[in-house]
């Protein structure tokens, strides 16, 4: 019998990963209007960047979603890719994505952990 | 346009035929209006722009007259703010001053056609005639994308044109469209989960027979989650008890009833959208990601916005100051020569003293206002608006507002009444209300006269100072926020008292800023200003000029005159009230007539002030007028101190009566409109009062 994948908040999902979403939590108003967006059960959507609010591609739009919201959504690792942690992943159907590049500001703070061994803060 | 058999109504001969213009915010709405009926209406880059139905007039092929009605965008028919509920009112054929449409164009942005055709399925489903607008084809083909027109249309059953609105293609294919027989388009999704269409067909049976349209808008109005409000639109509210009751059964029965349906309509339009589109193989990072990961980083966002704010005030200043001395000049020169043609006399006096020294003094700020406007077209039409929302989310969740409730205040930077007005895209009503409450915190850009010359009189009239003048008045429009923000927690926490409602919005990609269209914009904002300027401010100043000029005081020097003048004595009554502010009676003639808009404050210290700078005309003396006036002791009237204070109740103070109008109209009630003025007059004399003596205590 097969497993059905873990659910996790869209906020935890890395960038850059295929996802498909599995429920929407909140009230029926706020969820009405989700599910009309194309949040809805099954629906396909990939996380583009996170930050000050999360922007992911759902219904072939660019949606941006505050992170309370993003908590709401809880999304599935779409099946055929494998969900990396820190970087764009690979997807079926011939979609080729890009890797997901550091910030500049990531990899001053990378190369600082480095020299401080592994700092995490 | 004629309309095919079983078209819900036909349109008479002599009548125009009516079309409305639906789709999705920021799908290009506006810009198509304006393509076909030659009008003007905003158009900018952001969802939520169109607030109200807009109507223009265009003829198709054959000449015939055709109205054609904006309608605010809107991404379903189950209305969720009150801009979306027009649209849905107009559509459904409810709305009093609207005609029922005769036929519909949908608006679909194609980069983004699964989302769009979501609600063309649900116009197509209404039974009325309808076009598929194809928009930004362009941007579809330059992202490697092809899509199967002829395909679409044969699966919608209706005419499918692409269009590039913005450069006006596509235009002549969609007049011939219109001039062409037109019927309703195929149904793509009319099926329902089983307990749904069980459901269904109860409700049904009480609905009024009349609408051909009953199943569609029974499905509308049994998934509506508050199906109270369009049960009152469509005149069912008799069916309310019997569509409860359904839904608590479907609940009972399918938990998650209202994703299944809405799910099922959504797997049919990818499968549509599958059909006829091909997709480019190639997701990749696009300048889009790029920059949105820097304009909304947490630390970086907020640099790029102060820096934004500080470019554009700085700009006022250092582009906006030489136009501006050039128009003072031609004032100054006008003034000197109707003296030098005129004998010396009342019609003299009102041309100089009146007309030029109070509308003069207010239009020579034009410049600087607009400079203020371009900058603020350049956020609007290149995409950041909807970033800033999403980078002020977080501060503004904390007062208890969403982030959408951003682009009011934004908007109202410009002027308060359209910042009100675009309240009406948020969801929440209490949020609504709230916005509309602080939207006039937001400096509007009749204040920048006002501050600009309390300015150049806080530096004692020494010019060069362009980046300390830029960061005053940018930290006045930021106190303005701040205080917005204050008073918005205020409101959350007792009146209004809710969670903020959740942000989702839809992002647009970035774009090249039209000039066309920012310059189209500013040359409207112009006019509305100089119209203002020759009618209102005008008119005041007349008025104000017989009030300083009668009754005449026999002997007097000018300031006898004033002093002896209905102006002066209705001055001298109210200066025990502004007295402990640090105003004169001067000062409180220029507050009482700010009230009916805030430039006249100017434009009355300017007929106040006129020829009392050593024998000089003009607007040009205007600042050095002030540094000279005394009060009865000696002191000087306009101390810096004085200067900060004035500004300090134009951030504050709610004075202008076309806003007020507008909250009255928002909000539907006096009560809120007068509690408004008189919250933030009250506000605003307090903390001029605390730092005017706060600042005498310390000597200043």
């Amino acid at each position: 019998m097969e497993v059905a994948p873990p659910a996790f908040p869209l906020s935890e999902a890395s960038v850059g990963t295929q996802l498909w979403i599995h429920s929407v939590a909140g009230n029926a108003r706020e969820c009405y209007r989700l599910h009309e967006m194309g949040f809805c059960q099954r629906a396909e959507l990939v996380k583009l960047s996170h930050g000050a609010m999360t922007v992911c591609l759902v219904c072939g739009a660019r949606v941006g979603l505050s992170s309370a919201v993003a908590r709401q959504i809880l999304v599935t690792a779409a099946c055929g890719e494998s969900r990396k942690s820190d970087g764009w992943a690979e997807a079926d159907r011939g979609h080729s994505l890009s890797p997901e590049e550091g910030t500049f500001f990531c990899r001053i703070l990378d190369r600082f952990r480095r020299r401080k061994g592994g700092w995490a803060g | 346009m004629k309309l095919a058999p079983g078209a819900r109504e036909r349109a008479p001969l002599t009548e125009p035929t009516n079309i409305a213009l639906v789709g999705n915010p920021n799908s290009g709405k506006s810009t198509l209006f304006n393509g076909l009926t030659g009008l003007r209406q905003k158009v900018a880059n952001y969802p939520g722009v169109t607030i109200e139905k807009k109507i223009g007039f265009f003829f198709d092929l054959h000449g015939r007259r055709c109205q054609l009605i904006d309608l605010p965008g809107t991404y379903s028919l189950l209305p969720s703010a009150p801009d979306e509920e027009i649209t849905c009112e107009v559509l459904f054929g409810t709305r009093p001053d609207t005609p029922v449409p005769d036929a519909v164009i949908c608006v679909v942005d194609a980069t983004h056609l699964e989302r769009g055709l979501y609600l063309v399925t649900q116009v197509l489903d209404l039974g009325l005639p309808a076009i598929v607008i194809l928009n930004m084809m362009d941007l579809l083909e330059e992202g490697g994308d092809r899509l199967d027109v002829a395909g679409l249309a044969a699966r919608l059953g209706c005419p499918v044109i692409p269009c590039q609105a913005s450069k006006r293609k596509g235009l002549i294919e969609l007049r011939a469209a219109l001039s062409q027989e037109l019927s309703p388009g195929r149904p793509v999704c009319r099926r329902c989960p089983a307990p749904v269409e069980e459901s269904l067909a109860r409700v049904i049976v009480d609905f009024p027979e009349e609408r051909v349209e009953r199943r569609a808008l029974c499905a509308l109005i049994l998934g509506a989650p508050d199906p109270q409000r369009l049960a009152e639109v469509l005149a069912v509210t008799h069916l309310l008890p019997s569509l409860r009751e359904e839904q608590e059964r479907l609940e009972a029965k399918m938990p998650d009833w209202r994703q299944q349906t809405i799910a099922m309509r959504q797997r049919e339009i990818r499968a549509l959208t599958a059909e006829v589109l091909r997709k480019s193989p190639v997701i990749a990072k696009s300048a889009t990601d790029w920059l949105d990961h820097w304009v909304t980083h947490p630390f970086g966002g907020w640099l790029i916005f102060l820096g934004i704010m500080g470019t554009m005030f700085l700009a006022v200043f250092e582009v906006g100051a030489g136009p501006k001395d050039a128009i003072n000049a031609l004032f100054a020169a006008l003034a000197a020569r109707l003296e030098k043609l005129l004998p010396a006399g009342d019609l003299r006096d009102l041309l100089t003293e009146g007309v030029i020294g109070g509308a003069g003094n207010v239009i020579v700020f034009l410049p600087q206002i607009l400079v203020l406007f371009f900058f603020l077209g350049l956020l609007e039409d290149s995409g950041y608006m909807a970033r800033a929302a999403f980078l002020m989310d977080k501060l503004m969740s904390r007062v208890g507002l969403q982030g959408k409730a951003f682009i009011p205040l934004l908007a109202s930077h410009a002027c308060a009444i359209p910042g009100i007005l675009a309240a009406r895209t948020l969801s929440d009503p209490r949020d609504r209300m709230v916005t509309i409450l602080v939207a006039p915190f937001a400096s509007c850009s009749a204040r920048l006269p006002v501050y600009v010359l309390m300015i150049a009189a806080f530096f004692g009239g020494r010019p060069g100072a362009g980046v300390a003048e830029a960061g005053i008045v940018m930290s006045l429009y930021l106190l303005g926020l701040a205080t917005a923000f204050g008073f918005a927690w205020l409101f959350k926490n007792s009146f209004f008292r809710g969670r903020p409602a959740p942000l989702v919005l839809e992002l647009p990609p970035y774009r090249r800023p039209s000039l066309r269209t920012i310059g189209a914009q500013m040359i409207t904002r112009a006019g509305a200003f100089l119209r203002r300027a020759g009618t209102t401010i005008v008119a005041i100043s007349v008025i104000l000029w017989w009030l300083t000029a009668y009754p005449k005081v026999s002997g007097g020097d000018r300031s006898a005159q004033l002093a002896g003048s209905f102006a002066g004595q209705i001055g001298h009554w109210i200066e025990p009230v502004i007295r402990p502010l640090g105003f004169n009676w001067k000062i409180g003639i220029g507050l009482i007539s700010a009230q009916a808009a805030r430039e006249n404050f100017v434009s009355t210290i300017g007929v106040l002030y006129a020829g009392q700078s050593e024998g000089e005309t003009g607007p040009t003396s205007l600042s050095r007028a002030l540094l000279a006036d005394r009060w009865p002791d000696g002191r000087p009237v306009f101390t810096p101190l004085v200067c900060l204070t004035i500004m300090l109740f134009f951030v504050f103070s709610l004075q202008c009566v076309s806003t007020v109008v507008a909250v009255r109209r928002e909000t539907g009630s006096w009560r809120w409109a007068f509690f408004q003025f008189g919250y933030m007059t009250f506000f605003a004399y307090v903390i001029c009062l605390a730092v005017y003596q706060a600042g005498r205590a310390f000597g200043l």
